[in-house]
């Protein structure tokens, strides 16, 4: 007798014991096959589900086609995220650990001692051009001659911001990032693993550089401020390492310490750390909350000498419960604590307009309601990543602009701004290539320059070279 | 198709039974059960189909040549030729490739010659049909449909166990109505399903996250930064990735085994065992009683005992032994790692034999541990066709490699799966049998309590095992069978 379930073949148990099992098998085939109740998209894996193939006798031949049905009849399984929920469950009963890595860790670099300010006429160190970038990006238009008009809204009705991924992030951007990064759930929340590239760190800090000295004439003021990830800010630094991580105030310190004197730089990680045990990074997302955004504003403000508004004086409004970017990287998501989005609404006169890649204006609300849409969509509050979007404060006729190139953490961000600035203009340097920004500057009379992408961008290769094809410099 | 899949599940199976039970006669069921492990062949193989009805027919006309074969010569001709044919086109599929690259670089056809799922299997068992009838051990069979049946039920073609034909014959074509035991084969089939779903899955996707992936660890271009990977890997994480695999590739191969002996109880077929809780062996001779016992039998029957067995000199059967080991290791894979396997135990097997015999039962606890340490450095062999790979990941066994003894991620992934590792070595012993063998002679006295324990173990703990595996297996991308592939 040879395993567990072998029976003494004297006592046959009764074949009707089997009943349940069959009745079960039964009634599940039914279900099944019931197409409709098949779903489509999957929210907890943020993706398409699969669709049943087309036929053809090349992937009949080849077997493809058989696997495909049996990829499609899995993936669209009826319940399919009720399964899922029961499945992460009984996950939770593998091991005891708080902390669960999904994905494997690498060593991240270390950072070296920041080097000192240059001064532009100097530019001693410029880092080696990456052999690997391409010097000229095809798809940029050639700057145009053309006085510059200010685009006037048009009376089109402004559409709801719709989620095209997770936290409003859209495809081929960072959600690669968020998909392949080292996701390390910590009890009740998600963190990506940052490491740390010196080369990109050298292409990011001369990305701003070749900026600055492309505008200098101008006399715009250029700022630093990269936003920090939750990893860097709410991980002691002592166990950063065993995180793949390094410390994003050293990372940040090391990218400034190489830009020139003129260039504003803010270290907001150090801005933040004093605040982490506040909620201002999402648990289940790699946004920061308005509240995160609110201090890094607040600190961006005390470094170009102005006063940030008193955070207690806004309206808050909450979205509800949200489920980020993360939630679905996560070793247990049932053991999340849920998010909720809290937006903040600025004061004053303020008008909202968002730009497509073809400069077509529509007026959007400040803030969008959220608070009857999914848990994925809250995010969303702060709008979608446009190329372009304009606050304008009519209140503050008098006050000076400000273009911020930004990714998605410049949307819970830039609504601050208002409260200091008469035109907040927001660019996504994954998007924006409608007008050179040397020009954008001239022709929209910027007075400030604020360069906040988050630290992942500024450590991948993609992320520095999206930034300088939109700056225009290399 | 797996057993373990949905589609296998909710579409195959359901189908199968409802048609199966539809057919009154024997005749009709088995050709419903033709149907259907054609049906369920062809969708892993849509063009082998055709080869696996080819060498299903060599088979059948080989050993119906056989028997009406005058004389013995004559008979031994018939039978030699079905295992020149059936060998000849198991070695093109599976070791073209292999022989080709001893003298040169491989042709591009031979690298593009697919290995036709479950050949290794069937073609045993087809041989093994031809030699019994040539032996007289088994009947004849005149129905060609019913050796093709024979060798395409769903149950063990793809991937065991490997059934002889005697054992079979009378229950799947002797006419005689078949009695199931419906209970125990859902029994049997459910903790399968659970055993490969719940245990063996978790346990392979942390062997691939401490000790690489399959697919970059067989990738040649990838070589060095496996390498690399392996070489910085701690000491505690080289071991939990040897550990969970050695946990995986049993549970999950006796799983499968699980499934099949259930199905076949389920309809009255009774398939011989295929494991016997290898892990608590205390020696490696003890370890290949109990571990892939079709495959031992096999190459006891057919190979070993043919050659002499244990007559003879020590040379002759030291030579015997070591024709076994290679065949078995080279059955396992057309790679020069499945050759180093097989030595790796001859040698101990050879040890044992000649010095460790007399000592190893003596000293229980170190020969148990004496076992898993060999099996273990074995799998390591087993695994990785890139041999420097394994030797790189053997070195960091004994932090040889300069890595250290332990490391965050490696606390973490140990702490993390640490109740279910426990559960998996629970489940490579005997111990849940023998629970479940005490509480029924405690029960059968009283007739409730033995009703009220058989709805527990043959009705709730099958339905909730079943709906636990859909539940993981409903969007689960780690679903491996490790033996299709031999």
């Amino acid at each position: 007798m040879s395993d567990f379930n072998q029976e003494n073949k004297n006592r046959e148990p009764s074949g009707r014991y089997a009943i349940p099992f069959f009745v079960v098998l039964a009634v599940i085939t039914v279900i099944s096959f019931i197409i409709p109740l098949r779903p489509t998209r999957s929210n907890s894996e943020k993706r398409d589900l699969a669709k049943f193939p087309e036929f053809s006798l090349a992937a009949l031949a080849s077997g493809d086609y058989f696997d495909d049905i049996s990829l499609w009849f899995s993936d669209t399984f009826p319940g399919r995220e009720q399964w899922i929920s029961v499945a992460s469950y009984s996950e939770s009963f593998y091991g005891y650990s708080d902390v669960m890595i999904e994905g494997e860790l690498q060593i991240s670099e270390t950072v070296p001692v920041p080097p000192a300010p240059a001064r532009p006429q100097e530019r001693p160190t410029a880092p080696p051009q990456d052999p690997t970038d391409p010097v000229t990006d095809p798809t940029d238009p050639e700057p145009t001659e053309t006085e510059p008009t200010e685009p006037e809204p048009t009376e089109t009705e402004p559409t709801e911001p719709e989620p095209t991924e997770w936290g409003g992030v859209d495809a081929g951007d960072s959600a690669e990032i968020l998909r392949t990064a080292t996701a390390i759930q910590i009890g009740d929340a998600v963190f990506c693993a940052q490491g740390f590239s010196q080369h990109c760190s050298d292409q990011y800090t001369k990305v701003v550089n070749d900026f600055y000295l492309a505008v200098q004439d101008t006399g715009v003021v250029v700022i630093s401020a990269p936003a920090p990830t939750a990893v860097g800010i709410l991980i002691e630094e002592e166990n950063l390492a065993k995180l793949g991580s390094v410390s994003q105030v050293d990372m940040i310190n090391y990218m400034h310490g190489g830009m020139y004197e003129e260039i504003v730089t803010v270290d907001t990680a150090s801005a933040l750390i004093p605040h982490n045990n506040e909620y201002i990074y999402f648990r289940t997302d790699h946004h920061w909350t308005a509240l995160g955004a609110y201090y890094s504003y607040a600190a961006v403000c005390e470094a170009i000498g102005m006063e940030p508004v008193d955070i207690d004086s806004l309206e808050v409004w909450n979205q509800g419960t949200f489920k980020g970017s993360l939630y679905g990287r996560a070793s247990r998501p049932h053991t999340l604590t849920p998010d909720t989005v809290d937006a903040y609404w600025p004061i004053g006169d303020i008008k909202h307009y968002r730009y497509t890649a073809e400069m077509i204006c529509s007026e959007i609300p400040v803030l969008a309601d959220m608070t009857q849409r999914e848990a994925n969509a809250k995010y969303l509050v702060f709008g979608t990543d446009n190329p372009l979007a304009h606050l304008q404060n009519d209140s503050l006729p008098d006050a000076p602009n400000i273009l911020v190139i930004k990714d998605s953490f410049g949307n819970s961000f830039a609504p601050f701004l208002t409260q200091n600035f008469h035109n907040v203009y927001s660019v996504d340097y994954r998007k924006f290539r409608s007008i050179p920004l040397d020009q954008f500057v001239v022709d929209y009379d910027i007075d400030y320059v604020l360069f906040m992408p988050y630290v992942t961008a500024t450590q991948s290769i993609d992320g520095y070279q999206l930034l300088r094809n939109l700056c225009r410099v290399w | 198709m797996v057993f373990s899949s949905l589609d296998f599940l909710y579409a195959f199976l359901s189908l199968f039974l409802l048609a199966y039970c539809l057919c009154w006669t024997q005749k009709a069921q088995n050709l419903v059960m033709l149907a259907f492990s054609l049906m369920f062949y062809a969708w892993g193989e849509p063009k082998y189909v055709l080869l696996l009805m080819f060498m299903a027919f060599v088979s059948w006309y080989c050993a119906r040549r056989v028997e009406m074969a005058p004389s013995k010569n004559r008979k031994k001709l018939w039978m030699g030729a079905a295992v020149v044919i059936e060998l000849a086109l198991i070695g093109y599929f599976k070791y073209a490739g292999m022989i080709c690259g001893i003298f040169g670089p491989v042709p591009e056809f031979v690298r593009n010659i697919a290995l036709p799922i479950g050949i290794s299997f069937y073609t045993f068992q087809l041989l093994t049909y031809v030699v019994d009838v040539y032996r007289e051990e088994a009947p004849v069979q005149k129905s060609y449909l019913n050796v093709l049946l024979y060798a395409a039920l769903f149950h063990q073609c793809i991937a065991g166990p490997i059934v002889r034909y005697k054992t079979i014959d009378r229950e799947l074509f002797s006419g005689e109505p078949r009695t199931p035991e419906l209970a125990k084969g859902v029994s049997r089939f459910s903790t399968g399903l659970a055993k490969k779903v719940l245990l063996a899955n978790p346990c392979g996707a942390l062997a691939e996250t401490m000790i690489l992936a399959d697919a970059v660890a067989a990738d040649p271009s990838r070589l060095a930064e496996s390498i690399q990977q392996l070489s910085s890997q701690s000491v505690l994480g080289a071991w939990l990735g040897v550990i969970a695999y050695s946990l995986h590739i049993y549970l999950d191969f006796s799983a499968y085994s699980d499934m099949a002996i259930g199905m076949g109880q389920m309809l009255g077929l009774h398939y011989l065992e295929n494991f016997n809780y290898p892990y608590i062996s205390r020696s490696v001779t003890e370890f290949w009683r109990r571990w892939h016992m079709s495959l031992g039998t096999f190459f006891r029957d057919y190979v070993y005992i043919p050659l002499g067995g244990n007559r003879g000199s020590r040379i002759r059967v030291f030579f015997n032994t070591l024709v076994v080991w290679l065949l078995t290791g080279l059955w396992h894979g057309a790679s020069w790692n499945f050759l180093v396997w097989g030595l790796w135990l001859f040698a101990f097997l050879m040890l044992e034999r000649y010095f460790l015999k007399r000592w190893l039962p003596k000293i229980p606890v170190v020969s148990n541990l004496y076992l898993l340490f060999v099996i273990c450095l074995g799998w390591v062999f087993f695994r990785f066709t890139q041999m420097d790979v394994g030797l790189t990941l053997i070195k960091s066994l004994f932090g040889a490699n300069g890595n250290p003894l332990s490391d965050f991620a490696a606390e973490v992934q140990l702490q993390s799966h640490s109740y279910l590792l426990i559960v998996c070595v629970i489940a490579c012993t005997p111990f849940v049998r023998n629970v479940k063998q005490w509480m029924e002679k405690r029960v059968s006295a009283w007739h409730g309590l033995n009703v009220a324990w058989n709805v527990v173990v043959y009705s709730v703990i099958p339905v909730i095992l079943l709906l636990l595996s859909t539940a993981n297996l409903v969007g689960d991308s780690y679903n491996p069978f490790i033996y299709f592939q031999f």
